[in-house]
């Protein structure tokens, strides 16, 4: 297993060696002078030569590409033009809200979903069925924003049991900061429910006719133990899939989201710095997604063999 | 002796009204322990329906069973709740499938998979099931027990895993095996090994056997009664010295004709036709269209069962002429 994932970060390295090259070639893709795109459009000659300088844009080409890649190798990110903080911390510090998000959301939603799942496969066609019929639909199909504010104004302003928005760090206590995640969490799980609902569904219904499930039943198991025990072990490898994208997706920010509930996140500084044209922060963030992708994916493949024995690394 | 098994008119139709597909018409048998009834018929003349309602397996919704009696050591299974049938599932009513390559779980050990049938029926601790299923792996004889116990179903062989499927039906000593094609997606060697098997089990746990096949061969090798199936109904049922001797259905005489004898040059005899459509419910003889010995009686009148000799009957209005024919091959052979 060490050998397959050693095997598998050796794969990753021209993954990332791309992403490196492209994000690197970002901001000198795009027409015009890189550094008056940097300083914006009211930039005195002045500031330009400051920014130049200091993005090593008076170098060639070549060089700067070095003295990128030796500052990557010494996790520096460079800096915010407008902030002048590292991006590296910057990053870090939205790490929290962000990862804390995701995994309510996932948590609330494989809890709900799974089993709601199996249920739909048990009785097709029947209530729950039905009902996961059109969770799919509402999911998909109406903003995210209708369903924050909707939420807010029935739980935060007509019962008043959660806070509207605004995160609280989890340093100031566990329960205060998963207050303020309950409707931020049920808002986003609610279309990934859907996907993670209907996935497991069609796994279910595949499995629920196989032989083996026959097997259990002329053995006398009962219900819950033919559902659990002997069916949705089976389904393990695509229904960790989904829940693995959908939490690599979290992490990369979730920005309607942060927005309406004012959550200090990835997405947030991501779009912040993208309005403020602060390109290093922006590839910071790629950077730092790509990776993020790149070890959930490996760990989700990793996960594969505690469901399938016939899977082996 | 009252019979262990006790079925009497069973019918099973499948779909609704306006749909119906009567897979099981009128089939009566019945089983006493330590005896082995093969059930014998091509494909779909409803061998595994019978054998599936008898174990309460066949889907509620969609499947019909109706039966004037289906009874298992005096207990009227029509009547049992799901519970009770679950707790007589696997403990004294056990099943083996045709194809062990998919019957068993490929996401659980072999030995989960056995203790497993333990434990849903007995009250021990997982260490003793564990025990138990390693016993029973030895009296399949199957090498290196042991290890066999945490590896998984992927990892065996097909004769190895119909063997874990046998030692897990018979984990908890049931009266009566219902197998279903044991061994017909197994190499011929490791068919004889399994049978000889179950025969042994047989006589030292003094089971009764429901063996689905067919193959005639198996039917000679294992049965002590045989019941063969046409279009869901039995046609012809008995010892089995009596039916393969006096064959007295068209069907019957039909389908031992179709079987390879080593001493025969004679050409093979082969079935016209196919099996019937089921839609329909029919009273008269539904072999009648490919039987040879048919007259026009045959396929207007309804046939009823007739009574030959001891425990032998059958449902034939031409079974003197069917007698008559198979006598007649006898002379010649002699």
């Amino acid at each position: 297993m060490f050998r397959y994932i050693a095997l598998r970060l050796l794969t990753a390295l021209p993954i990332v060696a791309f992403v490196v090259v492209f994000i690197f070639l970002m901001l000198h893709l795009a027409p015009g002078d890189p550094a008056a795109l940097v300083a914006g459009d009211n930039a005195t000659p002045q500031q330009l030569e400051a920014i130049r300088a200091r993005l090593h844009l008076d170098r060639p080409l070549a060089s700067q590409f070095w003295l990128w890649l030796v500052q990557l190798s010494q996790f520096d990110l460079g800096q915010s033009i407008f902030s002048n903080q590292p991006v590296a911390a910057l990053i870090l510090k939205r790490i929290e809200p962000t990862l804390m998000l995701a995994i309510c959301t996932m948590t609330i939603t494989v809890l709900f979903a799974v089993p709601l799942g199996v249920l739909a496969a048990w009785r097709s066609g029947g209530g729950v069925d039905r009902f996961v019929m059109g969770l799919s639909v509402v999911g998909f199909s109406v903003p995210v924003f209708v369903v924050a504010y909707s939420l807010v104004w029935v739980f935060s302003i007509k019962l008043g049991w959660l806070p509207v928005q605004g995160y609280k760090p989890l340093a100031e206590g566990i329960w205060e900061c998963l207050r303020g995640l309950v409707l931020p969490s049920i808002t986003l799980s609610l279309g990934l429910s859907a996907l993670v609902a209907r996935v497991t569904r069609s796994a279910m219904l595949e499995i629920l006719s196989e032989d083996y499930m026959r097997t259990a039943r002329a053995k006398g198991a009962g219900l819950m133990r033919l559902l659990v025990v002997h069916a949705l072990k089976n389904a393990g490898v695509p229904v960790m899939t989904v829940v693995g994208i959908s939490f690599a997706v979290l992490l990369g920010g979730v920005v309607v989201t942060e927005s309406i509930f004012t959550i200090p996140g990835i997405g947030r500084l991501t779009v912040d710095a993208i309005q403020q044209r602060d390109y290093p922060i922006v590839q910071g963030v790629m950077l730092f997604f790509s990776l993020v992708l790149i070890a959930v994916n490996l760990l989700v493949d990793l996960s594969y063999a505690l469901f399938d024995p016939r899977i082996r690394y | 002796m009252s019979a262990l098994l006790h079925v009497e008119n069973l019918s099973v139709t499948f779909g609704s009204a306006d749909r119906r597909t009567h897979a099981v018409s009128d089939v009566s048998f019945t089983l006493e322990a330590g005896r082995t009834l093969c059930l014998v018929g091509e494909s779909g003349s409803g061998k595994s329906v019978t054998s599936m309602a008898v174990m309460g397996l066949l889907p509620a919704r969609g499947a019909t069973v109706e039966a004037r009696r289906l009874a298992f050591a005096g207990e009227d299974l029509r009547t049992a709740t799901p519970a009770r049938l679950a707790q007589l599932r696997g403990k004294e009513i056990s099943m083996i499938f045709q194809d062990p390559m998919s019957s068993l779980n490929p996401a659980l050990t072999i030995g989960y998979q056995i203790a497993e049938a333990v434990r849903l029926h007995e009250p021990v601790s997982r260490a003793e099931a564990r025990r138990r299923a390693l016993d029973m792996l030895d009296r399949m004889r199957i090498p290196d027990a042991r290890r066999r116990l945490d590896q998984y179903p992927h990892q065996m062989s097909g004769g190895m895993r119909q063997r874990v499927m046998i030692a897990m039906a018979l984990a908890c000593n049931p009266k009566l095996l219902i197998a279903d094609e044991p061994t017909t997606a197994l190499d011929v060697t490791v068919q004889a090994q399994i049978l000889s098997l179950m025969d042994e089990l047989k006589r030292d746990m003094g089971m009764a056997i429901l063996l689905i096949t067919h193959d005639l061969g198996v039917v000679a090798e294992m049965a002590d009664e045989v019941a063969v199936m046409y279009a869901g109904r039995i046609v012809e049922r008995g010892p089995v010295t009596a039916v393969f001797d006096r064959p007295s259905h068209g069907y019957t005489h039909g389908l031992l004709g179709a079987k390879p004898r080593r001493s025969s040059s004679e050409r093979l005899l082969e079935l016209p036709g196919g099996v019937p459509r089921l839609d329909r419910h029919v009273e008269t003889c539904a072999f009648a269209p490919r039987c040879r010995f048919a007259e026009t009686a045959c396929s207007q009148e309804p046939v009823a069962p007739i009574a030959f000799d001891a425990g032998h009957m059958g449902l034939c209005r031409r079974h003197a002429a069917v007698r008559a024919a198979v006598a007649m091959q006898v002379d010649h052979h002699a």
